[in-house]
């Protein structure tokens, strides 16, 4: 664990110090520092001030929260619904957030407050996991599949719930701020949205840490989980939101980016086990240092060119996912 | 019984899907008191356990913990006093078998706390009990289902519970492993637990029960000490199969074999006072209990054929109609007085020929025969003389 945070942390120095103005990566340590009242050493341009501070380190923090929140989201789901393949982009659930997203923005009511977006991404992503939670219950829980398919027929439909919002919209200037959203990615991110972000994640991962010995006990399944003392339904409900105020936040201010919630958490347990009390907190660290990797690939790969970050998770996801299908088909006759 | 009951049961109900599932069974366990549930597929066992077990909650009827009811304690109570295996648990996820056992230690750890070392330390002991130290760290996805067992079994074991529910907690364990789970059950048992385990290996009950009830189709049958249960009459009519109960001097309890469905429907059996009560013997032995007796009423025979619980029927009154055109089938010789409205007749010589012949019969609803044909016999499984009654088609086994 101190060592994934120890990992975070250099990523986040190394990921600020890179880009089209150079800047060296103890030299960002020390502006940071400057920035929180510990003056390390003698800071003189501005420039390099204002790029660390107003441009990059923003994106930067908010790439590590919604990866953290991403890979939480996801380890959690995963042991919630006993499903390998479940994450918050699989599932739709991101989706929902989005279309949640999209219709605050369509009708402008991000207007009364900043919140208000990240409450309606929440809201609509909590309704998507509750549709899909009843839909993969009632059918045949033990289908690892029925999962996979619930979340193509939710991920089509909302979008397109979504492309109906955009052909809507009223003027240019709405359509501009509904696309520019959605396709997300970490352009443009300020401290606006690192705050809209950084509570309702943080919250949600402490939750979702705290219950880590019931998300192990669930995994025994639902008789044994509740012998052994555990209210079933109302900790599962409790997970479910929980995941979907962690997603839904993230989504609020990145849009849909896919896979970091499977890449992660299937690659520590590899290292550390499934023993959920570890493996949340570490995803939440490594999904950080995973996103901000991302971005920053995403960031200096073809240069001047940016891509999405999602593209990237979708690069290095999509692979990973096909073949976890390929394993679990095996185990599972999918 | 011992003391009062650990964890009771008292007339309880349950509907699933509009289906009746327990109609009002009573259960009790005591302290050190070990409790084999047995009986059909589909007869309710697992859902009475799950009801005990606090799963699954009756509509009717009470659960009793300790003497209060279940509804009063609380989760944590509960689970601290309750443990469950159940029948077969499915676990995708590649936690370790120490991890699993250690997750027995739920009700009795706060929430966020770490493992302590004594939680640890009852892990490993519990590992070590069911033999399974080795596999501490192997993942419970790539275990076979007996290992997987002894996995879940040493996780009850690790709660340090006062009353141990399992499902079928040897279905998948080889001899070795059967004796050893259930010697390890019937151990934690005689500390002071009280257990309820449902089997479906008769002898495993009868060896390690102090009690076996048998249930049938939501129902408690039959309940008492072995010997008083595992009869014939009983599990014939519980589970549909002819059962041979013999006593097993080795561990001087009852044992079961369950033998071949001998014929379906009634037979009528018949025979000299000589030769009908060690024929019936034969029957009664080998499971062969669907059988009407034909012998006068106080006769030594008829007393007999009742004391096994058979049913008998005197020769001097007409058939009732459910028997009208029953074969019927005499040992040692020709009856001298046949009531009226029977079928075919046959003549065997004793009992072994007796059972032979009952292999063959498909006995199939006849029409009262006009009449009762006799068929002339002769002495012994003279398999030659067809007739037309009897269906012959399987006689050379």
């Amino acid at each position: 664990m101190g060592l994934l945070a120890a990992v975070l942390f250099v990523v986040v120095i190394i990921a600020t110090a890179l880009g089209p103005v150079s800047i060296a990566p103890l030299r960002v340590w020390n502006i940071i520092a400057a920035e929180l009242g510990l003056p390390l050493g003698a800071v003189d341009s501005e420039r390099d001030v204002a790029v660390v501070m107003q441009l990059r380190l923003p994106r930067i923090l908010l790439a590590a929260i919604c990866g953290a929140a991403l890979a939480v989201a996801g380890a959690a789901l995963q042991a919630v619904f006993r499903n390998p393949l479940a994450e918050p982009g699989v599932t739709g659930v991101s989706s929902g957030a989005s279309l949640g997203a999209v219709a605050v923005l369509y009708w402008n009511l991000d207007a009364w407050h900043p919140l208000v977006l990240p409450l309606g991404a929440f809201f609509a992503a909590a309704a998507t996991v509750a549709v899909v939670y009843g839909i993969a219950a009632g059918t045949n829980r033990s289908s690892v599949a029925t999962l996979v398919l619930v979340g193509l027929a939710i991920n089509a439909f909302l979008s397109g719930v979504v492309s109906a919002f955009v052909a809507n919209a009223r003027n240019e200037q709405e359509i501009r701020s509904i696309i520019f959203w959605l396709q997300g990615g970490l352009e443009a991110r300020t401290w606006e949205h690192v705050r809209l972000a950084l509570a309702p994640v943080l919250v949600g991962v402490a939750g979702l840490v705290a219950v880590g010995r019931d998300l192990n006990l669930l995994l025994l399944g639902d008789d044994l989980a509740t012998s052994a003392g555990v209210a079933v339904r109302p900790v599962r409900w409790l997970i479910l939101g929980l995941c979907a105020l962690v997603t839904g936040a993230a989504v609020a201010v990145t849009g849909v980016i896919s896979f970091v919630g499977l890449v992660i958490p299937h690659a520590l347990r590899l290292v550390i086990g499934t023993d959920s009390r570890v493996l949340l907190p570490a995803s939440a660290l490594a999904g950080a240092s995973f996103l901000v990797i991302c971005d920053t690939i995403a960031r200096m790969a073809f240069q001047p060119v940016t891509l999405q970050v999602g593209v990237v998770t979708s690069l290095i996801g999509g692979p990973l996912f096909l073949g976890l299908v390929i394993r679990t088909r095996k185990e599972f006759a999918l | 019984m011992s003391g009062e009951a650990l964890i009771e049961a008292r007339d309880v109900r349950l509907a699933l899907e509009s289906r009746e599932i327990l109609k009002r069974p009573s259960l009790q366990a005591a302290a050190g008191e070990l409790i084999g549930l047995v009986g059909p597929n589909g007869a309710g066992k697992s859902t009475l356990l799950r009801v005990l077990a606090g799963l699954l909650w009756p509509s009717e009827g009470w659960v009793f913990l300790e003497g209060r009811p279940m509804g009063e304690l609380s989760r944590r109570e509960r689970s601290r006093l309750i443990g469950y295996v159940p029948q077969d648990v499915r676990i995708d996820f590649p936690l370790t078998a120490e991890q699993v056992v250690l997750l027995g230690r739920h009700p009795h750890s706060r929430r966020l706390s770490t493992d302590s070392a004594h939680d640890y330390a009852l892990a490993a002991l519990a590992l070590e009990r069911v033999g399974m130290a080795a596999y501490r760290d192997r993942k419970v996805s790539t275990l076979s289902g007996g290992e997987r067992q002894l996995v879940m079994l040493a996780r009850a074991l690790c709660g340090e519970p006062r009353v141990l529910l399992l499902d079928e907690p040897v279905s998948a364990l080889d001899l070795k492993h059967q004796l050893l789970a259930l010697a390890i059950v019937r151990e934690t048992v005689d500390e002071g637990a009280a257990g309820v385990v449902v089997l479906h290996d008769l002898n495993l009950a009868s060896r390690f029960c102090d009690r076996v009830l048998v249930m049938h189709q939501g129902q408690i049958t039959a309940a008492g000490s072995p010997s008083e249960v595992l009869r014939p009459p009983l599990l014939r009519e519980a589970y549909g199969v002819g059962v041979a109960v013999r006593h097993d001097d080795l561990i001087d309890r009852p044992s079961v074999v369950a033998v071949r469905h001998r014929h379906s429907g009634p037979v009528a059996v018949t025979g000299t006072e000589a030769t009908l009560p060690r024929a019936l013997a034969a029957l009664f032995r080998t499971g062969c209990v669907d059988v009407v007796v034909l012998a006068p009423a106080s006769s030594a025979a008829a007393l007999f054929a009742g004391e096994l619980g058979l049913r008998v029927h005197d020769p001097s009154s007409p058939l009732p109609p459910d028997l009208a055109g029953l074969t019927v089938v005499a040992v040692g010789g020709q009856p001298v007085h046949l009531p009226t409205g029977t079928g075919p007749v046959t003549v065997v010589e004793g009992p072994d020929s007796l059972l032979a012949l009952l292999d063959t019969i498909h006995h199939r609803p006849t029409e009262p025969a006009a009449g009762a044909a006799v068929a002339e016999a002769p002495a012994g499984v003279d398999r030659a003389v067809v007739h037309p009654k009897l269906d012959h088609s399987e006689v050379s086994r």
